[in-house]
């Protein structure tokens, strides 16, 4: 009871910021509102069940106004349209390299409003600069960047503005430092990786260890994309639940206290390796929860231990559930491995354990993230099951030695030639593969968006299947007996 | 409890020393190929050529517009080599120039060729930035130098015979002859056509069996008495897919068309990759990035 209780209110409370850019009233109105289910609930409910339904309305209020209150603060600032502006800046995130442009975060010091520059390529801009500013403020105009930009609270965009150094980065907050810190080590990682592995290799590691697709080849994009593997290289909490399985695996039959130990330890060289990224700590953050679910050994436990966390990291910042797709797919990975593992772990015909168990929960894992995958990229790929069945078993094998030899490659290049030579042609080998699967007849049918109806059906029947499949089981356990 | 550790970890490790094994065999013990190797890497619009010598060394000559060059030299370049001799740089435009500064931050370099040519863009700055930090050697390109590459191999710069100032950036492009045994190949950078009426009274008697038009075949590096010396076997035009600059120019594929040349596109080719031992070039098709 206790656990349906706190589901509901979890529940409530996610439902309201999820619905909450719907409601535009004032929170006038939404206490007004309240008020009328309060009355009537009062009249038509048993007694548990009013109490139970009010406090979760209370809830669900709450997240509506938690929603509309982060993006009152996030757009109450306003900069003048049509009209050049001058700002002074600092640098706020560490300036990323594109292929045509450099994309630059600053932070106006007066105003306090984020901004997304994009710059022409080798401007010298380092992370903690202090820039001056001339151009045009622009709101972006499209749902989908003004959403992406949102997420990591940036309200406006300058294109090639007129910039100027005013001072170099110094005297940084703490904050600030470590973050520099952690960016410094994933660049020399990115940098270590980059002298040691020749194209497109050397991009596609970079993006299976670090997440970075910026310097992926177009043409490798899209065999990625038809192939249905794209998200291999490009979402983080793949890539955690990946690690996590993968040195569970190794572990599990040796000790208990390292199976625990080495995937915790793994998840934060990750992020830090990676440079922090929110997305990346975010997942960090399920995927340790979940190994600590692990260790306590409930499957419900562990489920609510991640629902929770979830629920927490949405109040945080009430953005990232509709539009921070790492969130939402490595969530959907979690929840997959939880749920859906066990049930290919009993119905695959594989006799080997350990090949069994990892194979199920990547399986898991991909059949709980298809949909939403499906959702953004619009892309069904028929080859995508085929394709993933070879190429997974390689990828851990492959982060892990391409990690050894990357790292050895940062510090002394002779040393890690050889492994890293085994390290190319695997993954000669698996880009052979997604080449091969990408360019085969009818590999990918193109624009089956789903809608968003479709999205909550395509839930459902997993939902259903899960309700079937422990239903089975209790009756073919009773029957048994 | 031991045995099952061992059962896990073995097709691991048996899959690495079998990687491992099938690399150093590819290494040391597949017979190389001996000839030279030139190819014209598909660097979008720009420039960008791969040399491979019979005795293992290599060159660059420019790097193209962008990170695209890497790919180019991830196909031409075997996978485990990860030092580049001597790189060419013809002028500093972005064109020829970008590409390089990726390719000088990813790969040891042996040593950079480049003329005292002014460009204060940021890029250029970059580049020679990079080249102070990594203490690459530095040697002006200038008329007369030469550089060998032994088994009769070599590269001589033709032009600029001065140091130039103040011109037209594409007019103190290096122009390059590769001489291999009797063959011979011509990188003419983005010389225009006075650039190259001068070279011709400078060497009077140019001969070449490829020649990489200057320009991207672009209007005003049209010189049809560049390509009227007896010996021409083809000509190469690096140039982009649908780029906004109309190249190559319409008039060049008509005189060339007219005079049956043969010529090469890298938007319509990709990679174009000659091999000469000396006496015969053959051109190869390379069109997997799978590379050996």
């Amino acid at each position: 009871m206790k656990a349906v209780f706190c589901g509901i209110i979890l529940f409530a409370t996610v439902a309201g910021v999820f619905f909450a850019p719907y409601f535009s009233v004032s929170s006038v109105a939404l206490v007004a509102l309240f008020a009328i289910f309060f009355i009537i609930s009062l009249s038509l409910i048993p007694e548990k069940w009013l109490w139970i339904s009010m406090i979760a309305i209370g809830f669900f209020f709450f997240g509506v106004l938690r929603y509309q209150q982060y993006q009152g603060a996030l757009e109450s600032v306003t900069y003048p349209k049509d009209k050049d502006i001058k700002i002074n800046a600092q640098v706020v995130e560490p300036p990323e390299d594109t292929k045509k442009a450099t994309k630059v975060v600053i932070q106006d010091q007066d105003k306090k409003a984020k901004f997304l520059l994009v710059l022409r390529p080798f401007s010298g801009i380092k992370y903690g600069d202090y820039l001056s500013v001339e151009g045009k403020a622009i709101a972006p105009e499209s749902e989908g960047l003004k959403n992406s930009l949102l997420v990591k609270g940036i309200t406006y965009q300058m294109l090639f503005p007129k910039t100027e150094k005013v001072k170099a980065a110094g005297g940084l907050s703490l904050g600030m430092q470590v973050k520099n810190i952690l960016y410094e080590v994933r660049n020399r990682f990115e940098a270590g990786i980059n002298s040691t592995f020749p194209e497109p290799e050397a991009s596609f590691l970079a993006g299976l260890l670090l997440g970075i697709k910026r310097n992926l080849p177009d043409w490798l994009m899209g065999d990625l994309q038809k192939s249905g593997t794209t998200h291999i290289i490009a979402l983080s909490g793949f890539n955690i639940t990946v690690i996590i399985m993968f040195l569970r695996m190794i572990f599990s039959k040796k000790s208990a206290k390292m199976s625990f130990y080495a995937p915790l330890i793994a998840i934060a060289g990750f992020v830090v390796m990676t440079g922090s990224q929110s997305s990346v700590v975010r997942a960090g953050i399920m995927g340790a929860m979940m190994m600590i679910a692990y260790r306590v050994g409930r499957q419900s436990s562990s489920a609510m231990a991640i629902i929770i966390t979830a629920a927490l990291m949405i109040l945080i910042n009430p953005f990232i559930l509709r539009f921070d797709i790492g969130f939402q797919l490595s969530f959907a990975a979690f929840l997959g491995i939880i749920y859906l593992g066990p049930i290919f772990k009993e119905v695959l015909p594989i006799k080997s354990e350990s090949v069994k168990e990892i194979l199920a929960m990547t399986l898991g894992a991909q059949v709980m993230a298809y949909p939403i995958i499906l959702y953004y990229f619009g892309n069904f790929s028929l080859v995508s099951l085929f394709t993933n069945m070879i190429v997974m078993p390689f990828i851990p094998f492959v982060m892990l030695i391409g990690f050894i030899s990357a790292t050895l490659g940062m510090m002394w290049p002779h040393l890690s030639y050889v492994l890293s030579w085994t390290v190319t042609f695997a993954l000669k080998a698996i880009i052979s593969v997604i080449h091969f699967s990408a360019s085969l007849p009818y590999a990918s049918l193109g624009d089956i968006g789903l809608s968003p109806t479709n999205l909550v059906i395509c839930y459902v029947i997993v939902l259903e299947i899960v309700f079937i499949y422990k239903h089975l089981k209790k009756r073919r356990f009773t029957n048994g007996k | 409890m031991e045995n099952k550790t061992r059962k896990i970890f073995s097709p691991i490790s048996l899959l690495v020393l079998g990687l491992a094994f099938l690399g150093i065999w590819i290494t040391f013990f597949i017979p190389q190929d001996d000839r030279l190797k030139v190819s014209y890497l598909d660097v979008g619009q720009g420039d960008s050529a791969y040399i491979s010598f019979p005795s293992g060394k290599n060159a660059l000559i420019d790097g193209g517009p962008d990170k695209k060059v890497l790919e180019g030299l991830g196909r031409n370049m075997p996978f485990y080599k990860r030092k580049i001799d001597i790189v060419f740089l013809s002028h500093p435009h972005a064109d020829h120039l970008v590409g390089l500064i990726h390719a000088l931050s990813r790969y040891e370099v042996g040593r950079v060729v480049l003329t005292k040519a002014v460009h204060s863009t940021p890029e250029y700055q970059e580049f020679l930035n990079l080249v102070k930090e990594k203490k690459i050697p530095v040697t002006e390109g200038l008329r007369g130098t030469e550089f060998d590459f032994s088994d009769d191999n070599k590269i001589k710069i033709l032009y600029p015979e001065t140091t130039l100032d103040n011109q037209n950036l594409n007019n103190t492009s290096e122009v390059l002859l590769l001489q291999s045994g009797k063959t011979q190949f011509l990188f003419m950078g983005d010389l225009e056509k006075d650039g190259s009426d001068r070279l011709l009274s400078l060497e009077p008697s140019l001969i070449a069996d490829i020649i990489k038009v200057p320009h991207h075949g672009s209007e005003n590096a049209l010189n049809e008495d560049l390509y009227k010396k007896s010996g021409l076997r083809g000509a190469v035009i690096s140039v982009g897919k649908d780029n906004m600059y109309g190249h190559p120019h319409t008039e060049l594929l008509n005189f060339f068309k007219t005079n049956s040349m043969k010529y090469y596109r890298t938007d319509l080719d990709g990679d174009i990759v000659f091999a000469s031992d000396g006496t015969n070039i053959n051109t190869i098709r390379q069109n997997s990035f799978l590379s050996f």
